[in-house]
């Protein structure tokens, strides 16, 4: 396996994170500093998988996968989670420990009519701490803060007019939110979060000071 | 910002959406003279009323079509191509 | 002084134990915390706040509502701010906008006697001619607001989306009501009002009385206990867009504001009556006088006559005697009794009945008033009155606030019995409350307010339980129909932003310009900062007098966005600009890469080297290309895979090439028209195997040739799976004689031509990344593109750059690879083509399999392939060459006339010799015929030359060379 380089790697080669290895890629793990009101971390470490195609569904369902049963929803996985964008299209993503993800890679559907292997190099983020909602109100005209927002929802939407595919999740009691964007998209995205956190109290962090790393033992 | 609903994604502001023209049906270019052909590639009905038009959600790559009375700007429906519901 | 502060007061909004000092004009001033700087200064007994905008009369508080424009002040960084709602602060430094020397000893103030020769329409007659600089000068020094100060810092306002249930815009009594009754339904709402606090007319309106007090108190306190209801104070509903977006501006900025249902209750705006010198200092709405009293606890005069068009006029003479103010009389147009003329009587208040103030006097403030009877249309000036007073109290009629009605698409009506403008209608999810509705009284208001507030829930999906029913609108006049009092010599104003009189709408008039549109156009009437809230609906009134119809007839002007004008700070925000960066991006930074934009992409132009100029660093990226090896980054382009039962039919009907009988392994160039038979995309189709092809497209055309691939998959109904891998793939173009050497070292795949060949592709592992790799020719050496993941790109770059160190290997940058394609003579489609392009001029007809069944454009192609149109040919200059280079964009001219142009040109040092590509007339099309180009500083003549210029057998990108020399251009 050669060393996976993250899309955002540039910006967090200039801060003074303790870098570690997950899934085969250098990342900000942890940053020095007392936590913002807005904190910003590279997740695009995880290793990903999509799938897609009117057979999708069906294909990953004999894999023994569970999956979201309604569009725009996702659940965790394992560690990860598995969305499902639009009727029939796939995002599987990792946690920490590989899973259904690592495993599509070895093992991606090829030659079955209808479903075919989405190769996904997302840049990703994490943005969590008190004022998370109101940074993607800053960048994001999807509404995430309606008191009936469906459990497990996602949105395919933009985000500082980047398309971006948007879950917001319960971290430590807090709404926070994770990003996945085309990884060009990368590096701006985070500067344009970066600069809204920065303008709210609060800055990049590291991805573990956000979603602490499984206890070794 | 006007809203649109994509029949996948749900009602998001236009800036989402790429337009893809009226749809239309080729005529069968075997058949057609070139006046037919011509009238076909460069002629757009631009007379107010309901029309129908293409409509592309970009985060989600998702095309749909979208009957919008141009004389008032509003959309009476949207749908995905072929699963219309009268 | 005339005007001083008032004891403490229960309905006061200043705070005496915070005392703010700050300076205007130079001189040091006080006030209290919750101030305005107008009520400050006034408290102060500074009444000389402004000077107006043409004639620089002086000018004072007129509404104390927003709309006071001739009270513009500059605290040095921002200007035109209006005193009349500005927090007062701690130390702020203001001056007054447009004086010279200063607001009391404004030299400019002369300007008021040349009046007479500045009459309305003045400026369409005065700028034509040769007066026009000497009049441009005299204007740009005499009108105008404040200076922008161009040196000020940067100030940062956020932008951000909102998102409510019921918006309800104004918390007086009405949207306090409204915005209860929805929360209490259970909807989301946002309450905005653009004062400091809410209240409304409650804040201001006989605001002592138990009445209001309590009535505001009960409100708040239900407000307050609803959770679901968000008060904004001090922020303004600037505009209605499409779909209830309404834009929130306060002092953090704006907030894009998307509401399922709107309530507008943003009330009336009390209008000034039209008399000799009605913009003197000390004379001011009654309203203004009110605010002044009631929330900030200033004496606005120490005697007061009231002119009363209305009963609100009784409510204003209560209120300013209860502050202490000698109320001289109240004028009132009218004869007919009332309660509120009744209840001023029994106050010992003197009323004159049937009578205008004809003239007010005075030089920079009030001090009497000619008061004279009024007949009901115009004053009898033989029975004058003089009145000394310091304060003249306007109450005379209301406009309705309705401008986001009216951007919502509501219709008002003229309601006579009201006489004022009233919503006739309003569409879906727009609901009116209050006086803007037509509904006066109090308890009206509240009712009204808490019926439009269940309509907006109801609408918003919060439907309850028992619908309320409509309140009344009010049956009787709260405005005169004509509170406009004629004078010889006038200065008798109706729009205080623009200074013009009464006499200039006649002259308007007269001119023809007799519609509302037309003379708000000619007049400048309305177009001030206050963009017409105290003048508009004069103006109507004074037209329909003008041109004997009802006012009804006469209409209104369009009411656009924004509703008040909105700080650029606030409009600037935060900008998004995005931009993509390749996965090299960082190391393409390290070895000096100067870069340019390519679409939303930055991309290395060319590799900047120490004391070597720009020209020089691109020979010298072509040369080890065409003699040792080169590596660019090419992760931009395009890269779609397209799988599938059908995948092959599919590219078959989409591009114009035969794809079919396309063996897997092998790559085939793909040409993308559009119906009209036009060149839009190109690329490589590379089959991985029988049902998967991986297909490049350019870097501009990515997004669309991928967005039309997923149309046409829907409409034709074909089996295929579409993947858009531009950004997930990272692309490497390995180039020149020694490529191979360098690839050999690094993949498991057998490099040789027989393993390997030209316009091959493959799967194999480079550097232990997996990647496609194609046998591609795009610069005309040995080439590899190879295709690899984007988290593998540094990995692969630095691979390959390592292990052809030793061969001298170099990064190129994307002016080498156009100069080197250029020697091959390759199109680059949008440089080298059109939007009128087919592929035939262009010298792609070898790409073109017109017996195809079907493809896109293949019809028009039909018709148009043998229409003579421009060809595109390859061009050299003569040997030795040494005058101007052309220009890409230089035309081409044949016979005098323009028969095409050119789309690339270089100089070539591999040939020795100026090349490039040009459309030229048909007849001249052959090669070795001479068409003209005209450069810049001449005509340049050239010669068509058959393309490649290098290496016509193709023998190098094969890689053969030793087969064939390198012939050079002839």
């Amino acid at each position: 396996m050669w060393p996976r380089a993250s899309p955002l790697a540039a910006f967090f080669a200039g801060t003074r994170a303790r870098f570690g290895e997950v899934a085969g890629m250098r990342v900000a793990l942890a940053t020095p500093g007392t936590p913002g009101a807005v904190r910003v971390a590279d997740a695009s470490c995880f290793v990903r998988a999509g799938v897609k195609g009117a057979g999708a569904a069906a294909w990953l369902g004999e894999q023994g996968l569970a999956l979201p049963p309604m569009a725009n929803t996702w659940i965790a996985s394992g560690g990860g989670l598995v969305a499902r964008l639009g009727e029939s299209e796939f995002l599987l993503e990792d946690g920490y420990a590989a899973g259904a993800a690592a495993a599509l890679q070895v093992r991606p559907p090829r030659g079955v009519a209808g479903v075919y292997a989405a190769a996904r190099q997302d840049a990703s983020l994490l943005v969590a701490g008190p004022e998370a909602s109101a940074a993607m109100a800053e960048v994001c005209s999807f509404n995430f803060s309606r008191p009936d927002l469906p459990e497990g929802l996602l949105a395919l939407t933009r985000v500082a007019d980047v398309s971006a595919l948007v879950v917001p999740l319960a971290l430590a009691g807090q709404r926070a939110f994770r990003l996945w964007c085309d990884p060009s998209y990368g590096p701006y995205l985070l500067e344009c979060l970066l600069e809204v956190a920065e303008d709210l109290g609060g800055g990049a962090a590291g991805l573990a000071d956000l979603l602490p790393l499984p206890d070794p033992s | 910002m006007k809203l649109l609903t994509c029949p996948v994604n749900g009602p998001r502001p236009l800036d989402e959406f790429v337009f893809g023209g009226e749809v239309r049906a080729m005529p069968d270019p075997a058949a057609v003279d070139d006046a037919a052909w011509a009238d076909y590639v460069f002629h757009r009905d631009g007379a107010p009323g309901v029309k129908r038009e293409w409509w592309y959600h970009a985060p989600s790559g998702t095309w749909f079509v979208a009957e919008r009375d141009t004389l008032t700007d509003e959309v009476k429906r949207t749908f995905l191509l072929g699963r219309e519901r009268r | 002084m005339a005007a001083s502060r008032l004891p403490p007061r229960a309905t006061e909004w200043i705070d005496r134990s915070r005392p703010l000092a700050f300076r205007f004009e130079g001189r040091g001033c006080s006030g209290f915390a919750g101030d305005t700087v107008t009520s400050a200064l006034l408290a102060g007994g500074t009444l000389l706040l402004g000077r107006s905008f043409k004639y620089h009369r002086p000018r004072s508080v007129l509404s104390l509502a927003n709309h006071d424009a001739n009270v513009l002040v500059d605290d040095g960084v921002a200007t035109n701010l209006r005193a009349d709602v500005l927090p007062l602060a701690e130390g702020m430094h203001l001056t007054a906008v447009n004086t010279w020397g200063g607001l009391a000893a404004d030299r400019l103030r002369l300007l008021d006697r040349l009046s007479p020769l500045l009459p309305v329409g003045f400026y369409y007659k005065a700028f034509h001619g040769r007066l026009f600089p000497w009049w441009e000068r005299l204007i740009r020094r005499g009108a105008g607001l404040g200076a922008v100060n161009t040196r000020a810092p940067r100030v940062k306002l956020a932008k951000r989306y909102g998102h409510c249930d019921v918006l309800v815009v104004g918390a007086g009594p009405s949207g306090l009501a409204a915005a209860c009754a929805a929360a209490e339904a259970g909807a989301h709402v946002v309450l905005a009002d653009e004062n400091a606090r809410p209240g409304g007319s409650l804040t201001w309106q006989r605001a002592a009385e138990p009445a209001a007090r309590e009535a505001l108190a009960e409100l708040l306190a239900r407000a307050g206990a609803l959770r679901n209801l968000e008060i904004r104070a001090g922020c303004v509903a600037a505009g209605r867009y499409d779909d209830h977006l309404l834009p929130l501006v306060d002092a953090r900025g704006m907030t894009r504001m998307r509401c399922r249902a709107l309530v507008v209750a943003a009330g009336a705006q009390e209008q000034p009556a039209v008399f000799r010198n009605n913009d003197l200092p000390g004379v001011m709405l009654g309203s203004a006088a009110q605010r002044l009293i009631h929330r900030y606890a200033v004496k606005p005069g120490e005697r007061a006559v009231v002119l009363a068009g209305n009963e609100e006029a009784y409510d204003v003479a209560l209120d300013l005697r209860d502050a202490g103010v000698a109320v001289a009389a109240v004028v009132d147009f009218d004869r007919a009794g009332s309660p509120g003329r009744e209840r001023a009587r029994a106050a010992g208040i003197e009323v004159i009945e049937a009578a205008c103030v004809y003239e007010a006097h005075g030089k920079d403030r009030v001090e009497s008033v000619t008061v004279c009877p009024w007949d009901g249309d115009r004053a009898r000036t033989s029975q004058p009155r003089a009145i000394a007073c310091d304060l003249v109290a306007m109450s005379v009629g209301w406009a309705p606030a309705g401008a986001l009605l009216y951007q919502s698409g509501a219709r008002f009506a003229y309601d006579a019995a009201l006489e004022q403008l009233v919503p006739e209608s309003s569409p879906p999810g727009t609901f009116a409350a209050g006086r803007v509705n037509g509904v006066y009284a109090l308890s009206d208001r509240l009712a009204d307010g808490a019926r439009a507030g269940q309509e907006a829930a109801a609408f918003a999906g919060f439907a309850a339980p028992s619908p309320l029913r409509a309140a009344p609108r009010a049956t009787r006049p709260h405005s005169h129909p004509y509170p406009i009092v004629e004078h010889a010599r006038g200065k008798n104003f109706v729009d205080f932003d623009e200074d013009l009189q009464l006499r200039d709408f006649a002259h308007a008039a007269q001119e023809g310009f007799d519609s509302a549109e037309l003379l708000k156009r000619y007049s400048t009437v309305g177009m001030g900062p206050s963009q017409g809230k105290h003048s508009n609906m004069n103006a109507i009134r004074i037209l329909a007098r003008l041109t004997g119809r009802p006012v009804a007839e006469v209409g209104t002007t369009t009411a656009r966005p924004f509703y008040h004008p909105v700080p650029l700070a606030a409009l600037a925000g935060r900008g998004f600009h995005p931009e993509r960066r390749s996965p090299l991006h960082a190391l393409h930074d390290e070895l000096g890469a100067v870069f340019m934009p390519a679409g939303d992409w930055r991309r290395p132009e060319f590799y900047a080297c120490r004391g070597w100029s720009r020209e020089a660093c691109i020979r010298a990226e072509a040369k080890a290309v065409r003699a040792g090896v080169g590596l660019i980054d090419v992760s931009t382009l395009g890269k779609i895979e397209v799988s599938g039962p059908d995948a092959a039919a599919f590219l078959e009907r989409l591009y114009t090439g035969a794809f079919a009988g396309q063996r897997p392994g092998t790559t085939r160039y793909a040409l993308m028209l559009d119906e009209a038979g036009v060149v839009v995309d190109d690329g490589v189709a590379a089959r991985l195997a029988e049902d998967r092809f991986y297909v490049t497209a350019t870097t501009s055309g990515a997004g669309g040739v991928y967005r039309e691939m997923q149309r046409w998959a829907q409409v034709w109904g074909m089996s295929v799976g579409l993947v858009n891998l531009t950004g997930a793939y990272a692309a490497v173009n390995l180039a020149g004689p020694r490529a191979r050497e360098v690839l050999a070292a690094l993949t498991p795949q057998e490099v040789t031509e027989s393993a390997f060949p030209f316009l091959a592709a493959r799967e194999a592992e480079v550097a232990g990344v997996p990647a496609r790799l194609l046998r591609v020719g795009f610069v005309g050496e040995l080439a590899y593109e190879i295709h690899a993941p984007a988290d593998a790109a540094a990995h692969l770059w630095s691979a390959l750059l390592k292990e052809g160190a030793a061969l001298g290997i170099r990064a190129f940058g994307v002016e080498a690879q156009r100069l080197l394609r250029l020697e091959k003579g390759h199109v680059i489609v949008g440089q080298d083509t059109d939007g009128l392009t087919h592929p035939l001029q262009a010298g792609l007809g070898w790409a073109v399999k017109l017996d195809k069944p079907f493809f896109i454009g293949q019809r028009s192609l039909r018709a148009m392939a043998a229409q003579p149109r421009p060809r595109l040919v390859g061009f050299a200059l003569d040997p030795g060459y040494g005058g101007e280079v052309p220009k890409e964009n230089h035309l081409v001219i044949r016979d005098g006339r323009i028969v095409g142009r050119v789309t690339s040109v270089a100089v070539s040092e591999t040939l020795g010799r100026v090349i490039g590509l040009a459309y030229v007339d048909p007849a001249q099309a052959e090669p070795g015929t001479r068409f003209c180009i005209r450069a810049a500083s001449g005509m340049v003549w050239a010669r068509v030359v058959p393309t490649p210029f290098y290496d016509p057998e193709n023998a190098r990108q094969k890689g053969r060379p030793e087969l064939k020399e390198v012939r050079r251009v002839a």
